[in-house]
This record gives structure tokens, C-alpha cells and sequence, in this order.
């Protein structure tokens, strides 16, 4: 993997005010990501099955919220344990909540498909534990 | 107090004995005189160290009611919610340790004027049941009257007579005969008869008697012949039917014998099975003896003596008889107006018996009880008429003033040409037989009360399901009588949807042989209301009768049943409310929290260096948004937690039409720029007695939910209508809009901040406060939708008044 080569960031989240707060910490953070939003989880999803299909090398990183109209952020992993082998290879997916519901925590240590667990406000120490071979 | 040996007593026994509570019964002199087992356990005594102990010793608070004869106690140990305010006593172990019981008490004052009423019929039937004594008695007049009749008599024929007459008479058999039988034919050949009906004279001419039957053994064999069951007998079924139908119930062959050898048969028959004891046999067949040898001694003189003889001494067993059995004899010539009274006759009269016993008539006529002169005086009137014997029953008075209560019978003496010339009888003293019988009779009362009183229903029925006996409380449940209830069929009275029950638990009683409880037995009462009951049911035998019976104790158990419900429904309540705190905590933890992590998430990249002004000015305006999040979570929190406070405020009638008018005015503009419509049928229901703020909140959420939810380009129609059902109404709003996808969110459909659409605006609160306030209303939501066709809300309330 290029170290030049900035991972590819995902936003989802149905709330704008917390997207515009992530792109800006991400921006600042990671200067040369190609960061795409989606408010709408729905979208979200099918944009990450088409993905699937004809994957880029880079690595995608997914910040992916938990409380959603239509389709939580489970529900959405959910839908995507059909592929779950080339989702772990080209995804890595940390999910994010203003919950404190510890419930959650604990989901995101045992579902395979999940990297980390954050806590909304997201902030740059998050960043660090992403994996530093990106950054 | 006794206890009478029936199946009351048992009945009593197995119900006290298993009782939960500790049942005492005390006398009026403060003594214990029944204790359950439970009272030994509770009170460390046994049974035989209670029994005669004075109350105070374990319970010292006790006061005893001198009025009543005996008080039953029932201790409860436990606490058992009772409804009823149940006195609290103090009681003291056998180790001296006192302890708090729950009391209840019930007086047992049986009531005893009923067996005054009925002292006619308690007379007349121990009359009857003079038992053995009195059998004894009329046999040995029997033979004594059999002796005069030897003496008298001069030829066979008429020895036969008056032998048959004195049988009937007084020996008080139905009908009696003398055969000579015609062993080549085999005819019984009747040579004499005494109260035989025309058909019996037929039966007996023409009927051919076998060798092996009864007349044909006596002859060959020379012994008596006793039949007391028929229906054993190997003759041909007509005669079994012509004895049957004539009441016979036992009949009696003995051998009149002729220098030794069977000549003739005496042939009595009585409509009673036991008049004939092996005692009663020997002596009649003492005086086929006597009569034998009359037959025998041709020699009349030596007969005479003979007779005579006879005569003195059954005279003597006879005086000897009437001392031991209270029975007195009498006779009167009313040629000479003199009348003998026997020594037992004058005891019972109240004098002292002397040489000659005269007894005068007016002696006679004082000693009846003064207001029984008019019955005995009529009965004497109405016998003389037809020269009929009688039976009376009344009351005596001694010459000490002493009441005595005698039964009376008597019978004309008649010459040869049909004169009465004198009469005789028998007096027997009943009193002391009808005190035992009152005794009896309330002692059993008394049991019956005690059984009534016991807080069990209790029923006692044969093996075919006939009720033999209920306590008051298991009619009761009826609404029955205990005279209306008794030979009924248990089907008769219990709902067709227990006969399997029931039917099951009965043969398992009978099966098993064991008592067999059949538990939570839910049954609806006369007065409606819903019970519960363990019943235990055990085999038992009818005393006497030995008959096959099901004794059934019911024990309430609505009580607990009732507060175990309510424990359940509480418990629901409680796990209802949780949920609605887990929901609300996770409200808390998701939904006020987004807003202040964005606020902390804002002020933190505002420290970041590389900023655009359009950025600072969005984060800005971020911090705007969020923290009128945070106020509009809040405003709705209170919401929420204000609602379940007001369940409590004023109801009033609501009036859905004004209702509606008054939310077109309020929601005017939204509605109007979505060329929105409010369509409304409440004609089946069109007002509801209610708390208005939940009703206008209702529709306001529902109808609300419908306009944002619409179609794009498809004006919203609202349809909201009251239907009623039978045991409520329903309120339906129905729209055309977008519709949610019910296989996915039905469960969420509810749920506090749960949305559907990313489309429209909406906080998620709607159909949660929706759902609460219908709920605190005491109804039910439910839910139709069809996506992009539109969705239907049906409010149920279980009330349409």
C-alpha cells in the first residue's frame, strides 16, 4: 500500500450538522482522502453493494452512524453479510453513535464486519486508533 | 357433644380434619369439646389434652355468650387476604408462648322448635319403630290369646280359625292360613284363613305346591320353612309377582303336627323382611308345638290343663316382658265396667300396681293430658263406630303431675254374634324414646349447622351423581335450597362446559379408591361472580346402606386467586412501565446527546486552523440547530412525562365533530396549502364521555402524521370514523398517503423517536405519544398500510357508553 495513497472516506449519517463536523476533521486530518456523504442510509448501502462489484485497490474507510431512519446502521451491516469476504477486504468500518447505550459497544466488538466503536463527538485521537498505517 | 354415626359425622370429620384453619368448637361452660388437628399443631396439645379444657387456657381474650349452646371457632394462622375485618386474638402455646391468630366465630343454637312441630310424626314413627321389644311383646299376647283358643275351641276347624283371627290380629301378621295339604296333588288344601283376599283363596286352591317348595319341605320334613328374600326362591316368577304386589316381604311355614308326624301347615306372611328373628321363630314354632298337641290330645280335659298351664306361664313371661320394655297391657268388660291394667300398665299411668290392678274409667279418663282429651276422645268414638282396632298417640298426666307422652292400642272383644263385650290393648310409654329422639335429632342438627357453618362447600353424592347432601355454602353457589338441590344430578346444575371436568375428576376418585384434588376449578356462582376452588374429592361409604358415595370439598381459593392476578397484572404494569424507562433512557442517551456531541464536536473543530469563514459561519449556525434540538427534546420529554402525570384530570363529554372543527381551525394553513381534506362519519358514535387534551392530541398527531406523510403531488384525504362494536367503538382515520412498510417496522411502528421516511420532517414522537395517551385511556392502537397507497389507524375502546 502507497503511503501517498489516502484511503477513501465514507460519511453516513442522516445528520448534516455532525457530516459537515466529520468532513472538516477529515479534511484536516487527512488532506488527500476523497470523502463521499450520504445522509440517507438507504443510498448508503446500495453504493457500497455496487462498490463491491467492482472494487477499487484503495482501501475504503466507512464512519457509519447507528441511529437511522429506514435502516440502522446494524440493519445496513446486516444486508451486507451476503458478501462479507470482500467487504473485510476493501472496508473497514467503524461505527458511530451519540448513544451511550454500552449495548452498542458490544455489538460493534462482535460483529466481524465492525473495526471500532466511536462516540460522537468524533475527534482526532479517533483518527489515531484508525490504524496509523493511513495517516 | 355427641356426634350421631351417620355419613354426616364422616363427612364432618375428613372436611374439620383437613381444614386449613384450626377449628374449635366450645360449650357453654367454656370448654373445648372439638378440636381439629390443626389446633394441635398450632397449640402443641394433643387432642385429648384439649378435649375438656377450659378456652381461656389458649386463648385467655376469649369471651364465651352464655345465650349460645356452643360456639365454633376457626383460627387462621396464616394471612390470607380476606376482605373481611377479621377479629385479631391472642393465643398461648402449651410452652406458654403467645402468638397472634386471626378469629372467626359462629354460634351453633340449633333450633329446636321444629322437632316440637313434628313430635306427631316422631310419635308415630317410634311407635313403629317399637323395634323388638314390642314384636316380643304382641307374640307373647299372640300365644297367650293361642292358649285361650286351645282352651275354648272343641273341633280342629275351628281351633284353625280362631288360630288365623290371633295371628292377624295380634300377631299382627298379614294374612295367615291353615293347610292340609293334598300330598297326592299336591293342592295346600286351605282349611282355615284369616284376612286372605278372594284372589289369595283362588291362588291358594288352585296353586300346585312343588315337593322341593316350601309347603312340600315342611311336610317331608317336619321343620319350619322361613322366607324372607323372595326373590332367592326358585318358584315361578307369578307367584314371586302375587306375593310382591300383595306387599309380602316374608313368609313363615310351620308344621302342625298329629301324633308326632306333619299333619297341617300354619302359614303367616308379613309386609316386613325382619319380623321374623331366629328368637321370633322359636317361638312360634313353640306354639305350633302347643297347637300340635292340641290336636294331638283328644282328651279335652288334659288339653285344658295343658293350656292352662301354658297359659300361667307366658302370662308370667309376659308381665316380665312389659316391665323390661316398657309396655303395659289392659282390658276392659264392659258388662261388669271393670278394667284390669297390667302391673307395667299402672307403673306407666303412674301407680303403684296392686293385687287386683282395678282401674276405673274415670281414673282413665283424668289421667289423659287435658288438651289431648279431644283427639284421644275421637279416635276411641271413630273405633267404636266400626268396632275397628287403633292406634293413639298423646300425653298423660300423673297423678304427681308428671307428663308422660304414651301410645295407645286397643281392640274390640267381640262375642259370637259380632257384640263388642269388651276391649284390650296396649300402652306404651314413649317418652323417654322421644327425648332420645330429640337428643338424636338435635345432635344431628347441631352437625348440620357445624357443617353449614364451615367456611368449605361441601357435597356428598351417590355413585349415579344424585346429591345425598350439600352444606349450605355449596348450595349457595347455586342459589339453591338445599331441599331443591337434594336427589338432583349434578349435570341438572352445573353448565354443560364441566361435565368433562367434573366427569374426569369423579372417575378418578372412584378409580383410585384415594381422595383427589382437582385444582384452580374455575366456576361462575348464582350471583355471577367468577370463583375459584381446589376441590378435593374422596370415595366414602353411605353408613348403613354401604352404598358407594363421592364426598367433594370445595375450598375457596378466589381470594388468593384474585390477588395472584392482580400480582400478574401489576408485574405487567411494571414490566410495561420498564420498557417505557429503557425506551425513555435510551431517548436520553441518543436523542439528547446527539445535539450536545455535536455542540462539543462544533466547539472542537472551531479550534481548527485551517477554517474558511463559510465554514465558521456554518459551524455557527450548527450550534443554532443543535441546541434548538436539545430544546425541542426537552419541550417533548416534558410532554411525555406530563402526560402520564394528568391520567387523573376531568373527564367531559368529548364531541369528536367539534373536535375536528376546532383542529381544521388550528392547523389551518398546513392543511389549506397541501389542498389537504378532512373527511369525518361519526353518526354511529358521535361522542365519547373522556379527558379531552388526550383526544385532541390524538388527532392531532394522527391527522398531522397523514400531511406530512403524504404522496408528492397527491392532495391529502383524511377519513376518521366511529364504528361500534358490541362490547365498544372504534375510531378509524385513514389517509392516502405514502404508507409505511409494516413486514419491516411493525415492531418499531411505536416506538419513541422512530422514524420512517427520510423525506418528510417528523421527531418521532407522534405515534409514541399517540399510543401512550390511548393506552392511559384504557385503549388499544392497531395498525393497516399499504406503501404508496396509504395507511389506516383503528383506536379500539372497550366501553360504548
Amino acid at each position: 500500500m502507497n503511503k501517498n495513497s489516502s484511503p477513501d472516506i465514507i460519511l453516513v449519517d442522516d445528520d448534516p450538522i455532525c457530516n459537515m463536523l466529520n468532513e472538516l476533521l477529515i479534511r484536516e486530518m487527512l488532506p488527500h482522502s476523497e470523502i463521499t456523504i450520504f445522509s440517507n442510509s438507504l443510498e448508503a448501502y446500495h453504493f457500497l453493494l455496487d462498490s463491491l462489484k467492482n472494487p477499487i485497490a484503495n482501501t475504503t474507510i466507512i464512519f457509519l452512524d447507528i441511529n437511522m431512519p429506514i435502516m440502522s446502521g446494524w440493519e445496513l451491516l446486516n444486508e451486507l453479510k451476503e458478501h462479507i469476504t470482500k467487504a473485510r477486504q476493501y472496508y473497514k468500518i467503524y461505527m458511530l453513535s451519540s448513544s451511550l447505550d454500552p449495548r452498542d459497544n458490544d455489538n460493534a466488538k462482535t460483529n466481524p464486519l465492525v473495526s471500532g466503536f466511536f462516540e460522537k463527538p468524533l475527534n482526532r485521537f479517533d483518527f489515531l486508533t484508525t490504524g496509523d498505517s493511513h495517516i | 357433644m355427641e356426634l350421631i354415626d351417620n355419613g354426616l359425622e364422616r363427612a364432618f370429620e375428613i372436611v374439620a380434619g383437613t381444614a386449613p384453619q384450626a377449628i374449635l368448637i366450645v360449650n357453654k361452660l367454656c370448654k373445648i369439646v372439638y378440636s381439629n388437628p390443626k389446633v394441635s399443631l398450632i397449640f402443641q396439645y394433643t387432642t385429648d389434652e384439649l378435649h375438656g379444657m377450659l378456652i381461656e387456657r389458649i386463648l385467655p381474650e376469649f369471651n364465651i355468650h352464655e345465650s349460645v349452646l356452643m360456639q365454633m371457632l376457626f383460627l387462621d394462622e396464616e394471612s390470607i387476604p380476606n376482605p373481611e375485618p377479621i377479629e385479631l386474638i391472642t393465643g398461648i402455646t402449651k410452652k406458654g408462648i403467645p402468638f397472634q391468630l386471626k378469629l372467626n366465630v359462629a354460634s351453633i343454637q340449633p333450633d329446636v322448635p321444629h322437632l316440637k312441630a313434628n313430635l306427631q310424626n316422631t310419635l308415630e314413627e317410634n311407635a313403629l319403630k317399637s323395634e323388638k321389644d314390642e314384636q316380643t311383646i304382641r307374640l307373647l299376647s299372640f300365644s297367650s290369646a293361642i292358649s285361650r283358643a286351645i282352651i275354648k275351641s272343641k273341633t280342629e276347624i275351628e281351633l284353625s280359625n280362631q288360630l288365623c283371627r290371633i295371628a292377624v290380629e295380634i300377631g299382627k301378621f298379614e294374612i295367615c292360613w291353615v293347610g292340609l295339604p293334598d300330598m297326592v296333588n299336591n293342592l295346600h288344601n286351605p282349611i282355615a284363613h284369616y284376612n286372605a283376599t278372594e284372589q289369595d283363596k283362588f291362588v291358594l286352591t288352585t296353586f300346585k305346591f312343588d315337593n322341593n317348595g316350601p309347603t312340600g319341605t315342611v311336610m317331608a320334613s317336619g321343620n319350619y320353612y322361613l322366607s324372607n328374600s323372595f326373590e332367592k326362591e326358585p318358584w315361578t316368577p307369578e307367584l314371586k309377582n302375587y306375593l310382591w304386589s300383595r306387599g309380602f316381604r316374608s313368609y313363615l311355614v310351620l308344621s302342625l303336627k298329629k301324633h308326632g308326624r306333619p299333619h297341617s301347615t300354619l302359614n303367616v306372611y308379613s309386609n316386613s323382611k325382619t319380623i321374623f328373628t331366629a328368637d321370633q321363630i322359636e317361638f312360634l314354632n313353640g306354639i305350633a308345638q302347643d297347637i300340635s298337641d292340641a290336636l294331638d290330645n283328644l282328651e279335652l280335659e288334659k288339653m285344658h290343663t295343658a293350656a292352662i298351664k301354658n297359659q300361667n306361664d307366658t302370662a308370667m313371661l309376659l308381665n316380665q316382658a312389659e316391665a323390661k320394655a316398657h309396655i303395659g297391657s289392659w282390658r276392659i268388660n264392659f258388662k261388669t265396667g271393670i278394667s284390669k291394667k297390667s302391673d307395667e300398665a299402672c307403673r306407666i299411668y303412674g301407680f303403684e300396681p296392686t293385687e287386683d290392678n282395678v282401674f276405673k274409667y274415670e281414673d282413665w279418663r283424668t289421667a289423659v293430658h287435658p288438651d289431648d282429651w279431644g283427639y284421644v276422645k275421637q279416635m276411641d268414638d271413630e273405633a267404636a263406630l266400626t268396632l275397628s282396632n287403633c292406634i293413639k298417640f298423646h300425653r298423660i298426666v300423673r297423678p304427681n303431675g308428671e307428663i308422660r307422652n304414651i301410645g295407645a292400642d286397643s281392640s274390640f272383644d267381640v262375642d259370637d254374634d259380632g257384640k263388642p263385650f269388651g276391649m284390650h290393648g296396649l300402652v306404651y310409654d314413649l317418652t323417654d324414646k322421644l327425648n332420645s329422639a330429640a337428643a338424636l335429632n338435635q345432635s344431628e342438627a347441631n352437625l348440620r349447622l357445624i357443617i353449614d357453618l364451615l367456611p368449605q362447600c361441601i357435597l356428598l353424592k351417590d355413585i349415579n351423581g344424585e346429591f345425598i347432601y350439600a352444606n349450605k355454602n355449596y348450595c349457595d353457589l347455586f342459589g339453591m335450597k338445599f331441599e331443591e338441590l337434594v336427589e338432583k344430578h349434578w349435570t341438572e346444575i352445573h353448565s354443560s362446559d364441566k361435565y368433562n371436568t367434573i366427569n374426569k375428576h369423579d372417575a378418578e376418585v372412584i378409580r383410585s379408591g384415594k381422595a383427589t384434588i382437582l385444582r384452580d376449578f374455575i366456576f361462575v356462582d348464582a350471583k355471577g361472580n367468577k370463583r375459584y376452588f381446589d376441590v378435593v374429592k374422596s370415595p366414602m361409604l353411605i353408613a348403613g346402606s354401604k352404598k358407594q358415595a363421592i364426598l367433594g370439598v370445595l375450598n375457596d381459593i378466589t381470594d388468593q386467586k384474585l390477588a395472584e392476578e392482580e400480582r400478574v397484572a401489576i408485574l405487567d404494569d411494571i414490566v410495561s412501565r420498564n420498557k417505557s424507562l429503557e425506551q425513555f433512557s435510551q431517548m436520553m442517551s441518543h436523542n439528547l446527546r446527539a445535539p450536545v456531541a455535536n455542540i462539543m464536536g462544533i466547539s472542537s473543530v472551531l479550534e481548527l486552523p485551517n477554517l474558511t469563514e463559510k465554514n465558521k459561519a456554518e459551524l455557527m449556525e450548527g450550534i443554532t440547530k443543535s441546541a434548538h434540538v436539545l430544546d425541542n427534546v426537552i419541550r417533548d420529554m416534558n410532554k411525555i412525562l406530563h402526560l402520564r402525570e394528568s391520567i387523573n384530570v376531568q373527564r367531559e363529554v368529548v364531541s369528536f365533530k367539534d373536535l375536528v372543527r376546532e383542529l381544521k381551525v388550528s392547523l389551518g394553513d398546513i392543511l389549506e396549502n397541501e389542498r389537504g381534506v378532512i373527511k369525518t362519519d361519526f353518526h354511529e358514535m358521535p361522542e365519547y364521555y373522556s379527558i379531552k387534551s388526550y383526544f385532541h392530541s390524538i388527532f392531532l398527531n394522527l391527522i398531522s402524521n397523514s400531511i406530512k406523510f403524504r404522496r408528492i403531488n397527491v392532495p391529502p384525504v383524511i377519513d376518521i370514523s366511529t364504528k361500534i362494536h358490541e362490547n365498544g367503538f372504534e375510531l378509524v382515520f385513514c389517509d392516502n398517503g405514502i404508507g409505511i412498510d409494516l413486514e419491516k417496522y411493525r415492531d418499531k411502528i411505536f416506538g419513541l423517536y422512530k422514524r420512517f421516511h427520510t423525506s418528510a420532517e417528523g421527531n418521532g414522537i407522534g405515534l409514541f405519544m399517540v399510543k401512550t395517551q390511548v393506552e392511559a385511556l384504557g385503549g388499544s392502537i392497531s395498525i393497516s398500510s399499504v406503501v404508496n397507497k396509504g395507511t389506516e389507524i383503528r383506536i379500539y375502546f372497550n366501553d360504548n357508553k
